[in-house]
């Protein structure tokens, strides 16, 4: 009893699952609910918050296995001990690294906020949104509110010059973002004297939160955890993947010489058709001859788009038949086992 | 002039690179040290993204109201939505996951990639139409084409030629019915010919791709990595 | 003994063969690619209005990225030098550093060349990594507004903030799209999902070498306008930048192309020398 109970739940559960898929195809939602755009956008974080829930267990899974292997000293527990410190430092980089980043934006919250406000202030007049303080009451407040942050931000903004110059880093670019800043202010300032047109002002504050954030984003990519992270991305992890992948270059020309035999008319055919492609797609096959481009892509649109597309059109079939039979739990019983 | 920071990250590279490398001669310590280094890193990678790219933005952020602003004249940007809230819900249900490492609970775990397999299947079904339909249509081609109604032998041949290669193919794979006769065992065979072109020419690709990765990794260590070494020593 | 021998004779004979063009900086030009010519000419030949730009998926990683990368490269800057404004994205975790280095770099190089700036956050910006794969494209398809799906940069910056994004809509702002990979399925998730009722946008598709034949069958029903063969595509794009816009040639690619088509001679050379001693051996074992 309890195990049918759990069994035919599970089969309840991924009938859900692809039921809103299928529904969301079929019938067309947008006529009946409202504003269906939102809702489907935030349904679809939904299932992709279930899949990234199980971030961790990658982690788990290296800790149990090699993590055992370390604790009880089997064989290859050094090598363990590397993937373990590769993994601890890649995931506290990543980290700090995000800490960074975090910082970096928190610096522009109040120049985002402006920018924001005279957003709304302006959609707002247009769409004659009611409840909202009057126009020029607003502008007023958006007017003190700059005011107020000039000098905040004039600290910060002198900040990174002596941030770059502590770091050794090329300052002349920071000089003149500070020059372009520093003029907006101005400008701005200008701006709110002469009452000029919010769309004006908008434009302004967004240009200089442009050079703000450009600043701050200077800071970070400065900063000494940045560059760890881009020494063990773009140094050793680019590096040692690309190296794992490319012996395949290697592997290949060992199979080439041992594995490609014209023993059969189908194998002669193969071979030809290997030819003729591999001498198309290189510089030295317009030395034999300026047509063999040209041959090998009639080969691959013609011989090789239809044969493929008769193995696709037969595999996609045979996957919507296994999916089906997967959403309806029909495919294979994987309720089954000693807790069903 | 690059950065110390830069030539570093080459010199690293390289050393990493000729590790992996010493494996074509024998297995040894030096290259077990990177491949696991390797494994280490990329498996660290993962969980901080999907913090900082998803769950912090789309989830957590508008749940805590952390993306409204709060301007000076008392109004806000947006209203915070409670609904939000209802994300405990999938959350909640993808931390099933882990029941994985409880056997009292470990059933359940099939609960939830019960309703992944279920999600993925409902994706399939909904992509397989705009995937596979053009396929279908732009096979219907032509047989015999006029141009300035005169017939263009070319096209037509490739034409025919195209349908044939399709349909034999496609019949070589059709085991329902039990191929019987000349013809019809002549017409798979065909199909069988045609296929062995296309692996072919899969092969010719093949190859492509595979040296690929290999010149790109001699040329990082015959260019950039002996250039950083000399730059380093001066 | 002698079978590990005659393997690591090959291995240092394919090594030093692939070496020799690189260490010599030889180069010829390309074989030509007539569905790299077309990608060409579609973003030749673009035009996007205010709020809209070009979107581009750079969904690989070190593994492809032999191939890829250049790809990307000469597209991004194919586009930057027609000033339409890019938006980066991934739908592969590994690929979080190319997306934020490709662009520097390309900006970097058009800078000392032209002189002219290209700036984040009005002619790129980089969205990151994104989970979600077939699930978020459709949802991506589907939205009203494109920055409401993302929310934010790669950063932790409000997409709403930039000035590319200004004035910028759905699926509509997209004019065209180019996709580089080598996993099949995050390619299929574009082909199946990256479309309106009433609205396709320009679909240019950079493939690693391996998936060419499948990628050709999608050329020919047109769900793909244009395709970036392997490096070949990538050298051979390259080189039509060469010819229209650069002022001086970029002859790295072509070395690497050069060095790839001798690879491509060893590995012939290897099957013939497989079959000329297969047939000798047979040929003593019958005598």
């Amino acid at each position: 009893m309890k195990s049918n109970f759990r069994a035919n739940l599970v089969k309840l559960l991924t009938f859900i699952g692809g039921m809103y898929f299928v529904v969301e195809f079929l019938v067309p939602l947008e006529s009946y609910i409202d504003n269906f755009q939102d809702v489907h956008s935030k349904i679809s974080d939904g299932y992709v918050l279930i899949g990234t829930m199980a971030f961790a267990i990658g982690i788990i899974n290296l800790l149990l296995v090699y993590g055992s292997k370390l604790v009880f000293k089997r064989k290859g527990w050094f090598d363990s001990l590397v993937l373990l410190f590769g993994l601890a430092l890649m995931l506290s980089v990543s980290v700090l690294d995000w800490r960074e980043s975090l910082h970096s934006s928190k610096n522009l919250y109040e120049l985002n906020m402006l920018s924001n406000f005279v957003e709304t202030i302006i959609s707002d007049s247009k769409s004659k949104k009611k409840g909202v303080p009057e126009v020029k009451e607003r502008v007023r407040a958006l007017e003190r509110a700059y005011l107020k942050n000039v000098d905040v931000y004039e600290r910060k903004i002198s900040l990174v010059r002596n941030v770059i110059l502590e770091r050794k880093e090329d300052v002349s670019k920071v000089s003149s973002s500070l020059k372009d800043y520093r003029i907006l202010n101005d400008k701005i300032k200008n701006a709110f004297l002469v009452n000029a047109d919010l769309p004006i002002i908008q434009e302004l504050i967004s240009e200089q939160r442009q050079i703000a954030q450009h600043l701050f984003n200077l800071v970070y990519e400065t900063s000494f955890i940045k560059k760890l992270y881009r020494l063990l991305y773009d140094g050793l992890f680019v590096s040692l993947g690309a190296a794992m992948f490319s012996l395949l270059g290697i592997y290949i020309a060992i199979a080439a010489y041992r594995a490609f035999r014209i023993q059969s008319f189908e194998a002669a055919l193969m071979l030809g058709a290997a030819l003729l492609v591999m001498l198309g797609q290189i510089s030295f096959g317009l030395w034999i001859s300026e047509d063999l481009p040209a041959i090998r892509n009639w080969l691959l649109q013609n011989p090789n788009s239809s044969a493929f597309r008769a193995i696709k059109i037969g595999a996609s079939i045979a996957g919507l038949v296994m999916a089906f039979r997967m959403w309806l739990s029909i495919e294979s019983d994987f309720t089954s086992g000693e807790d069903f | 002039m690059l950065s110390t920071w830069l030539l570093l990250g080459t010199v690293l590279g390289g050393i990493a690179t000729i590790a992996i490398y010493s494996f074509l001669y024998k297995e040894n310590i030096f290259y077990r040290f990177f491949e696991h280094l390797y494994i280490g890193i990329a498996a660290g990678f993962f969980p901080v993204l999907a913090f900082k790219n998803f769950l912090w933005p789309k989830i957590l952020k508008p749940m805590f109201g952390y993306d409204v602003y709060n301007f000076p004249d008392g109004t806000v940007s947006h209203e915070p939505s409670s609904l939000y809230f209802l994300y405990i819900i999938p959350a909640l249900f993808g931390l099933l996951y882990y029941t994985l490492y409880i056997k009292r609970f470990s059933w359940m775990l099939k609960l939830v990639i019960g309703f992944s397999l279920g999600a993925a299947a409902g994706l399939t079904f909904k992509g397989f139409f705009p995937e596979i339909l053009p396929q279908i249509t732009k096979s219907f081609r032509p047989l015999v084409v006029f141009e300035n109604s005169e017939i263009n032998w070319i096209t037509s041949f490739e034409n025919i030629f195209f349908i044939f290669t399709l349909l034999s193919v496609m019949y070589y794979f059709f085991f329902t019915i039990k191929r019987e006769g000349r013809v019809a065992n002549s017409f798979a065979y065909a199909g069988r010919w045609l296929m062995m072109i296309c692996f072919g020419a899969f092969f010719g690709s093949t190859v492509m791709a595979r040296m690929a990765l290999l010149v790109e990794r001699i040329k990082f260590l015959a260019h950039d990595w002996v250039d950083a070494i000399q730059t380093l020593i001066g | 003994m002698k079978e590990v021998t005659e393997r690591r004779l090959i291995y240092l004979f394919v090594i030093l063969i692939v070496a020799f063009p690189i260490l010599l900086d030889y180069s010829i030009p390309p074989a030509r690619m007539k569905a790299g010519q077309s990608l060409y000419d579609k973003i030749d030949t673009l035009k996007v209005n205010d709020g809209e730009f070009a979107f581009v998926a750079l969904d690989f990683g070190p593994g492809t990225q032999a191939e890829n990368l250049p790809q990307s490269d000469s597209i991004v800057e194919h586009l930057f030098r027609k000033r339409i404004p890019v938006v980066l994205f991934s739908q592969y975790f590994l690929a979080e550093g190319f997306l934020k280095s490709l662009p520097e770099s390309v900006a970097k190089r058009l800078n000392r060349e032209t002189g002219e700036n290209w700036e984040y956050g009005k002619d790129w910006v980089n969205i990151g990594y994104r989970p979600g794969s077939g699930i978020l494209i459709q949802n991506l398809a589907k939205a009203d507004k494109f920055i409401e799906v993302f929310k934010e940069d790669a950063n932790g910056s409000s997409l709403s903030e930039f000035k590319l994004f200004k004035n910028s809509k759905g699926l509509e702002s997209v004019k065209i799209l180019t996709e580089f990979t080598g996993l099949v399925g995050v390619f299929d998730s574009y082909i199946q999902f990256f479309q309106k009722k009433n609205y396709v946008p320009i679909f240019g598709h950079g493939c690693t070498s391996i998936t060419i034949p499948e990628a050709y069958i999608y050329l020919d029903s047109g769900q793909i306008d244009g395709l970036l063969e392997g490096l070949a595509g990538a050298a051979w794009y390259s080189h039509l930048l060469d010819k229209n816009y650069r002022k001086n040639n970029m002859e790295d690619i072509q070395i690497t192309n050069t060095a790839l088509g001798v690879s491509h001679l060893a590995i012939i050379f290897l099957i013939i020398l497989g079959n000329i001693i297969m047939f000798v051996r047979r040929r003593r074992n019958n005598a």
